[in-house]
C-alpha cells in the first residue's frame, strides 16, 4: 500500500471521530470532496469536447450502514449488518425546458435501459483515487445513453402531436450548500439477539399461528449530493424497526395476518419491553378473534375510519394521485391535474405534506428529511386547504402552473425521483369526540335504513410491509373491521373485508373526523423505489363505503397438527 | 495497516457446527419425516409414497474491492430447506408433466429459509407447513397428470422414478474459519494491481468463501450430512480499442477450501498476465470476415469450449410429458439428441470422456466438481460416457428414467428448482496426445490443404453463464430445434499464418458455431490436459438465477477441422470523450 493511501484512510478516520464529537458546524467529508473535484472535472471535459454538450451533472451517493436480527419461535433466522455505498449519477442534455429525460408520447415507446437506471458500487472506504475511478466510465456511460435519447426526442418531437402540458422538463434551483451531521448507528447486536429470541418465543404457546417473525432493522443513512449548479450538500439520518408479525388460517382456509411496527429515528425511542409484550398479545389475540369471526356480507354504507386507517387510506388513495409527475403523464389517471383551487374534500378538512416536521406530539415521523433526493431543501406543502386543492408534491419535474420543486423529489437508490410523499397530515377543523363519532356514525345508519356501520380499525396498504413485499401502491386491505350495529349491540369483528368501487368517492362523501389524531409509520414502494413515510390523521366518518367478500384461498388447514401442539401435550 | 470499515460482529453470534452429541437439525429432519410418512394423508387422497428433505446451511464471506478500496466485505450465514413429496408410485407418480400450471408452481416454488440455530421446535415447525404444502401440491400434479394421460395414447409405459437403496453418511461439520481483515488486505492490495495499467478503464476484485453443510433424507432411509467447501476468486475488467471497441474480461479462480489458494504473490502475477493480455488486446487486429476453417484450442479455451457443445447433451433422462413441445426447448429439457446415438461414433476414436465426481485431485489441483453423494442420496460413481470414439452411456438421476437404465448413475444435481441429470468432474482423455507445436503445425498442414492463408488458435472462451431471462429470450427467438451450439466470443485469438507460423492476436470475434456433429471431426487432441473448474447450469431453466453447480472439465488441446467464426456486427461504442482520472494525473 502507498503512502499516499494510508494518509487518505487516516484523514477518514480523523474525520469519523470528529463526527462524533461536533454538532454545528460540520467539514466536507472526503467523500462529498471527491464527489465534487470529479464532477467539476467530468464537467469540464465534456463542456470543452461534448457535442452535443451536457447542460446537467449530478452526482448522488446513498451511503447505508445496516443490521437486522430477525426471529422465529425462539430462534435467529438471520443476523447481519452491512454496508454499502451506491452512487447515481443524472447527466442531462438539452436545456431545462426540453432534455434528454422528456416523456415521449411514442406508442411503441419501448423501455430502454435509460428507463431503469443502476446504480454504481462505489468504494466504502474513503480513498479518492479509488472513488474517482469508479465514477468517470458511468458518467462517460450516462453521458452516451442522455445523448441518444435527446436525439430521438428531438426527432420525435418534429412528428409527434404537441402535448397539453408545455412545461419545462427541469426546474431551475438556487444552488444550494449544506454540511449537516452524518449518521451512525450503534446497537449492540449479542443484546438485541437476545431480545428478539425472547419476543419471537412469545409464538410458541400458539399452534394455531402458523408463520411469525419479530424483528429489529437498523440503518444509518447518508447522503451525499454534488451537481453542476454548484449544490453540495451531507446530511444523514438513523431509521429504527420493530416488525411484528404472525398468520394463522381460518376453518375455510382464508389467510389471516396481523403486522405491527414501531418505526423510529432513535434506538431510544423504541418501544420497551411491556409495549412490546403487550403488541405480541394483541397480535394473537386479534388473530384469534380474526379466526373465529364471521366472513363480511357485500356492504355499502357509512363507515368510520380509526386515524391509522384514515391515514394509510389518504396516503394511498389520495397522496399517491397529488404527486406532481402524475399531473403530467398522460398514462395516468390524472385525476387531480385540472382541479387546482377546486373543491376535491369536504370543507372542513385540509391535508399538508411536511417533511420538515419531525414529530408528532412524541412521535418520530417517519417520512420527515432536510433535502430531498435531487438536492432540494424540503418545504411544508398545503395540498388542500378547506377542502380546495392548492398544490402538488413536486420534484424537480415541472407541471404546467407548478414551475418549481418543493423539495419532494424522493427515490430510492437506482431509480429516478418523482414527487413522492413524506408526512403527510390530515387535519379537520371541527372535530367531534370519538363517543360522538359513533352516534353520528349510528345516525347515518339510521338515516340510510342500514342495521350497522362499519369501524375499520387497521388498514393495510402498500406501505404496510416492508421491502420484501412487492409495491402496490393505491392497494388498501382492511385487516381489522367491525360491524357497528344500530340497535345498539356490541360491534362485532368481520375478516375477509375488500374494498371496491372507486375509494376516491368515499373523500368527497367525509361527514365528520374526530380528536384522535393517530400516526401510521411506514415505507412506500412506486415507481421510484421505497422511501420511509408517515401518514398521521383523525379517525373520520364517511357515508359510504363499498366492501366485498375477499377471493379466498382453496388452500385448506394443515393436515397434521403443529408439531409444537403435539410438544406441548 | 489494521483499519477496518467493517465492525466485526459476526462472530460471536451462533456457531453451526454442535460440538458434540445429536445434531438437531438431523434429528427435526428425521421426526417430522417420520410422522408425515405415517400420517400425513388428506381423506380420499393418496399417501405419499416419498418424501425427501433437503437442508443447505450456508455461511461465506464476500468481499469486493475496485481500484485498491474495498466495495464490499460481508459475512452471510443463511440456511435453506426444500422439500420433495411423491405421489403414487415409482411406476407412476406426480412428477414429469410440464403444463403452465406445473410450471407456475416451479416458478413460485423453491427454497424455503429456516432458522440458524439448532433450535429443535423452529426447524421442525417450518418442516412441518413446507412438507404440508409440498402434498397438497403434488397431490394438485398426480390429478392433473391423470386427467393428462388418460386421453393421450402412450408410446411406451416407463418408472418416473428409479428405486435406490438407500445409503448413510454422516460426515463431520466443518467450520468457516478464516480471518477476514486478512483476506480484505489481499483482496484491496489485489485490485490495486490496476493502478498500474493506464489503459484499463475498470476494474474489479471479488472474493467469496464459503462453506456448505448439506443435510439429505429420504423416506427409503437414506440419510447423508456432508460438508462442502468453495473459494471462488474473479477478476473482471474492461478497456476499449483505439476506435472505442469494448474489450472485456472476466475470469474466475476456484478452490475448494481457502488453504489451496495460491501464494498471494502468484495470485497477484496471475491478474498481471490478465492486466498485461487485455492491453495487448488493445492494440491487436480486429477481425473484419467471417472465418470457416480449422480452430486449434488450447488450455481453458478446449474445456469451455466442451462445457458448451458437448456437456448441454448429457442428460440421459427422457422428456417430461408437455401440452406443446416448445415447452421442452424453452426450459432446456428436450431430450437429448445423443439419446438416439449410444452405440454409434460422437468423437473420434482416440478420444474417450468420462466423468467421475469422486476423483478429488488432478495434477494436484483440487477439483471443486468432487462430490461422495448426489442431491438425491445417490452414491457418485464414474460413468465412461464415450469409449474410443464411441458413445456408451450418459448421465442419469432418479427422474424420468429410459427403457435401457433402471437406476441413476449418482449425477443427480440441484439446478434451483429441479434435481436434474449434470456433471461432476468431467474427463476428456486421449490416447494419442501431442505436443502444442505439433498441434500447430498440424493446423497449417489443415490451412496448407485448404489453401488458407491462416488458421486460428483460440486459447480463452468467454466464460458462459447459461440461465436467466435473456436466455429465455434468446431461445424463444430463436425457436425450437436450433441445433449446432453456439460458442462464445473468444477472448484470446490467435491467427498462425500457414507460411511461417507467426502468431497474431485477434479480436471482434463474436462467437462461432460448433455442432454437437462437428467433434466427430476433431482432428487431434494435445498431451498435457487443462483443470478447467466452473460453475454450470446443464438445463437452460429460465428461473435457475444461480450460478450453476460446481464442476471441473479436464480436457487436452483440441483441434477442430471446420468451425465457423463471425466478426461482431452492429454498432460499437465510440472512444469515450472522458478519461481515467487517476492515469491523468
Amino acid at each position: 500500500m502507498n503512502g499516499r493511501m494510508k494518509k487518505y484512510i487516516l484523514t477518514a478516520f480523523l474525520f469519523s471521530l470528529f463526527l462524533g464529537l461536533e454538532a454545528g458546524q460540520l467539514e466536507k467529508s472526503v467523500l462529498l470532496q471527491t464527489l465534487e473535484q470529479e464532477l467539476q472535472r467530468c464537467n469540464r471535459i465534456l463542456t470543452e469536447k461534448a457535442d452535443p454538450k451536457p447542460y446537467f451533472l449530478s452526482y448522488h451517493v446513498t451511503e447505508i450502514d445496516q443490521m437486522s436480527v430477525h426471529g422465529t419461535l425462539g430462534a435467529l433466522k438471520q443476523s447481519f449488518r452491512n454496508r454499502s455505498r451506491r452512487l447515481d449519477i443524472d447527466v442531462r442534455v438539452g436545456d431545462y425546458q426540453l432534455d434528454s429525460t422528456h416523456r415521449t408520447q411514442d406508442p411503441r415507446g419501448a423501455f430502454s435501459r435509460a428507463d431503469f437506471p443502476q446504480s454504481v458500487e462505489i468504494p466504502l472506504e474513503d480513498d479518492p483515487d479509488a472513488i474517482r475511478s469508479a465514477i468517470w466510465l458511468e458518467t462517460e456511460r450516462r453521458y452516451r445513453s442522455a445523448t441518444e435519447r435527446y436525439i430521438k426526442i428531438k426527432g420525435n418531437q418534429a412528428v409527434a402531436i404537441e402535448a397539453e402540458d408545455k412545461s419545462a422538463d427541469f426546474s431551475r434551483e438556487t444552488p444550494r450548500q449544506a454540511m449537516m451531521q452524518l449518521a451512525a448507528i450503534s446497537p449492540d447486536v449479542s443484546e438485541w439477539e437476545k431480545r428478539i429470541k425472547s419476543y419471537s418465543s412469545f409464538f410458541r404457546q400458539y399452534p394455531e399461528i402458523l408463520d411469525s417473525f419479530v424483528e429489529l432493522s437498523a440503518f444509518s443513512a447518508n447522503k451525499y449530493f454534488v451537481n453542476s449548479e454548484g449544490t453540495s450538500i451531507q446530511f444523514g439520518a438513523p431509521h429504527f424497526r420493530l416488525s411484528i408479525y404472525a398468520t394463522t388460517k381460518a376453518e375455510d382456509g382464508m389467510d389471516l395476518d396481523r403486522f405491527e411496527a414501531f418505526t423510529t429515528r432513535s434506538e431510544a425511542g423504541l418501544p420497551d419491553d411491556l409495549l412490546i409484550r403487550q403488541s405480541l398479545q394483541k397480535i394473537v389475540d386479534d388473530l384469534k378473534a380474526l379466526k373465529a369471526a364471521r366472513v363480511v356480507e357485500p356492504y355499502t354504507g357509512p363507515a368510520i375510519l380509526s386515524g391509522r386507517a384514515s391515514g394509510v387510506f389518504f396516503h394511498e388513495i389520495f397522496g399517491h394521485r397529488i404527486e406532481g409527475h402524475r399531473q403530467k403523464d398522460e398514462k395516468e389517471g390524472q385525476t387531480f391535474s385540472k382541479k387546482i383551487n377546486e373543491i376535491v374534500l369536504p370543507d372542513f378538512i385540509s391535508v399538508i405534506d411536511d417533511p420538515t416536521q419531525k414529530k408528532w406530539q412524541e412521535i418520530d415521523l417517519n417520512g420527515s428529511y432536510s433535502f430531498d433526493d435531487e438536492g432540494v431543501q424540503s418545504e411544508r406543502v398545503e395540498v388542500v386547504k378547506n377542502g380546495v386543492l392548492r398544490n402538488f408534491l413536486m420534484s424537480r419535474s415541472p407541471v404546467a402552473g407548478f414551475e418549481k420543486s418543493n423539495g419532494h423529489g424522493r427515490r430510492s437508490p437506482g431509480r429516478s425521483a418523482t414527487g413522492r410523499q413524506g408526512n403527510l397530515i390530515v387535519s379537520a377543523s371541527n372535530m367531534v369526540s370519538r363517543e360522538e363519532l359513533r352516534k353520528m356514525l349510528i345516525d347515518e345508519c339510521k338515516k340510510q335504513d342500514k342495521p350497522y356501520g362499519l369501524l375499520f380499525d387497521d388498514i393495510q396498504g402498500g406501505f404496510t410491509m416492508t421491502s420484501r413485499a412487492a409495491p402496490q401502491a393505491f392497494q388498501v386491505t382492511p385487516v381489522m373491521v367491525y360491524r357497528v350495529f344500530a340497535d345498539g349491540r356490541p360491534d362485532e369483528l368481520v375478516r375477509g373485508v375488500d374494498l371496491i368501487g372507486t375509494p376516491l368517492t368515499s373523500f368527497s362523501k367525509i361527514v365528520a373526523a374526530d380528536d384522535q389524531v393517530e400516526v401510521f409509520n411506514g415505507n412506500c414502494g412506486a415507481e421510484s423505489g421505497w422511501v420511509p413515510v408517515a401518514a398521521v390523521s383523525p379517525a373520520i366518518l364517511t357515508s359510504q363505503i363499498e366492501i366485498q367478500k375477499k377471493a379466498k384461498s382453496s388452500e385448506r388447514l394443515p393436515v397434521l397438527p403443529s408439531p409444537l401442539e403435539e410438544d406441548l401435550k | 495497516m489494521k483499519f477496518s470499515f467493517l465492525i466485526c460482529i459476526l462472530t460471536a453470534v451462533v456457531a453451526f457446527a454442535e460440538s458434540t452429541g445429536e445434531d438437531v437439525v438431523l434429528k427435526a429432519m428425521q421426526d417430522e419425516m417420520a410422522r408425515s410418512m405415517e400420517k400425513l394423508q388428506i381423506e380420499n387422497a393418496e399417501k405419499p409414497y416419498f418424501i425427501q428433505y433437503l437442508v443447505s446451511t450456508q455461511e461465506a464471506i464476500r468481499i469486493g474491492a475496485k481500484f485498491g478500496a474495498l466495495t464490499e466485505s460481508n459475512r452471510v450465514r443463511s440456511r435453506s430447506f426444500q422439500v420433495g413429496v411423491r405421489i403414487g408410485n415409482y411406476g407412476f407418480d406426480d412428477s414429469g408433466l410440464m403444463t403452465r400450471e406445473t410450471i407456475g408452481a416451479m416458478a413460485q416454488g423453491g427454497y424455503e429459509s429456516l432458522v440458524l440455530e439448532a433450535d429443535y421446535e423452529a426447524l421442525r415447525h417450518r418442516i412441518w407447513l413446507a412438507t404440508d404444502d409440498a402434498y397438497k401440491q403434488a397431490l394438485e400434479r398426480y390429478s392433473l397428470k391423470q386427467a393428462f394421460v388418460k386421453n393421450k395414447v402412450e408410446k411406451e409405459t416407463l418408472p418416473d422414478f428409479t428405486k435406490e437403496v438407500p445409503v448413510d453418511g454422516i460426515l463431520p461439520l466443518k467450520e468457516l474459519n478464516v480471518n477476514q481483515a486478512e483476506w480484505e488486505k489481499k483482496v484491496r492490495e489485489w485490485s490495486a494491481i490496476f493502478r498500474k495499467y493506464g489503459s484499463i478503464q475498470e476494474s474489479e476484485v471479488r472474493l467469496d468463501i464459503t462453506v456448505v453443510h448439506e443435510y439429505l433424507l429420504n423416506s427409503e432411509g437414506t440419510r447423508i450430512r456432508r460438508p462442502f467447501h468453495l473459494l471462488h476468486l474473479n477478476v473482471s475488467a474492461s478497456t476499449q480499442s483505439i476506435e472505442g471497441v469494448r474489450l472485456q474480461r472476466s475470469v474466475p479462480l476456484y478452490t475448494v477450501t481457502p488453504e489451496q489458494i495460491p501464494s498471494a504473490e502468484s495470485v497477484a502475477a496471475w491478474i498481471e498476465t490478465f492486466a498485461q493480455e487485455l492491453t495487448e488486446l488493445r492494440n491487436a487486429v480486429s477481425a473484419t470476415e467471417v472465418y470457416s476453417g480449422p480452430a486449434l484450442f488450447t488450455g481453458q479455451a478446449a474445456a469451455e469450449m466442451i462445457a458448451q457443445v458437448f456437456v448441454p447433451h448429457l442428460s440421459g433422462q427422457r422428456s417430461p410429458l408437455v401440452e406443446d413441445e416448445r415447452v421442452l426447448s424453452y426450459m432446456g429439457l428436450k431430450e437429448s439428441e445423443l439419446i438416439q446415438r449410444i452405440g454409434r461414433p460422437v468423437l473420434p476414436d482416440f478420444i474417450s470422456v468420462k466423468d467421475d465426481p469422486t476423483v478429488q485431485t488432478f495434477d494436484t489441483k483440487a477439483l471443486i466438481g468432487n462430490y461422495s453423494f448426489d442431491d438425491e442420496g445417490v452414491p457418485a460413481s464414474s460413468v465412461q460416457i464415450v469409449e474410443n470414439g464411441i458413445l456408451r452411456n450418459l448421465l442419469n438421476s432418479r427422474s424420468l428414467p429410459r427403457k435401457e437404465t433402471d437406476r441413476s448413475n449418482g449425477h443427480g444435481r440441484w439446478s434451483n428448482v429441479a434435481i436434474l441429470p449434470h456433471i461432476g468432474n468431467l474427463f476428456i482423455e486421449t490416447t494419442h496426445g501431442k505436443s502444442d507445436e505439433e498441434l500447430k503445425q498440424e493446423l497449417r498442414s489443415i490451412c496448407r490443404a485448404q489453401n488458407l492463408p491462416y488458421g486460428i488458435l483460440i486459447r480463452s472462451l468467454q466464460e458462459n453463464s447459461f440461465g436467466g431471462f435473456q436466455d429465455l429470450m434468446s431461445r424463444m427467438l430463436s425457436g425450437p430445434g436450433a441445433s449446432g451450439a453456439n460458442v462464445s466470443a473468444p477472448v484470446l485469438a490467435y491467427r498462425i499464418y500457414t507460411e511461417d507460423g507467426r502468431e497474431e492476436l485477434i479480436r471482434g470475434i463474436q462467437g462461432g458455431s460448433v455442432s454437437l456433429r462437428a467433434l466427430r471431426d476433431i482432428v487431434a487432441a494435445g498431451n498435457h490436459p487443462y483443470v478447467h473448474q466452473l460453475k454450470i447450469s446443464n438445463n437452460r431453466n429460465p428461473f435457475s438465477q444461480s450460478s450453476g453447480q460446481p464442476a471441473s472439465i479436464v480436457s487436452p488441446a483440441l483441434l477442430l477441422e471446420e468451425i465457423e467464426l463471425q466478426p461482431r456486427s452492429g454498432s460499437q461504442e465510440k472512444p469515450s470523450i472522458l478519461s481515467h482520472p487517476y492515469f491523468q494525473k
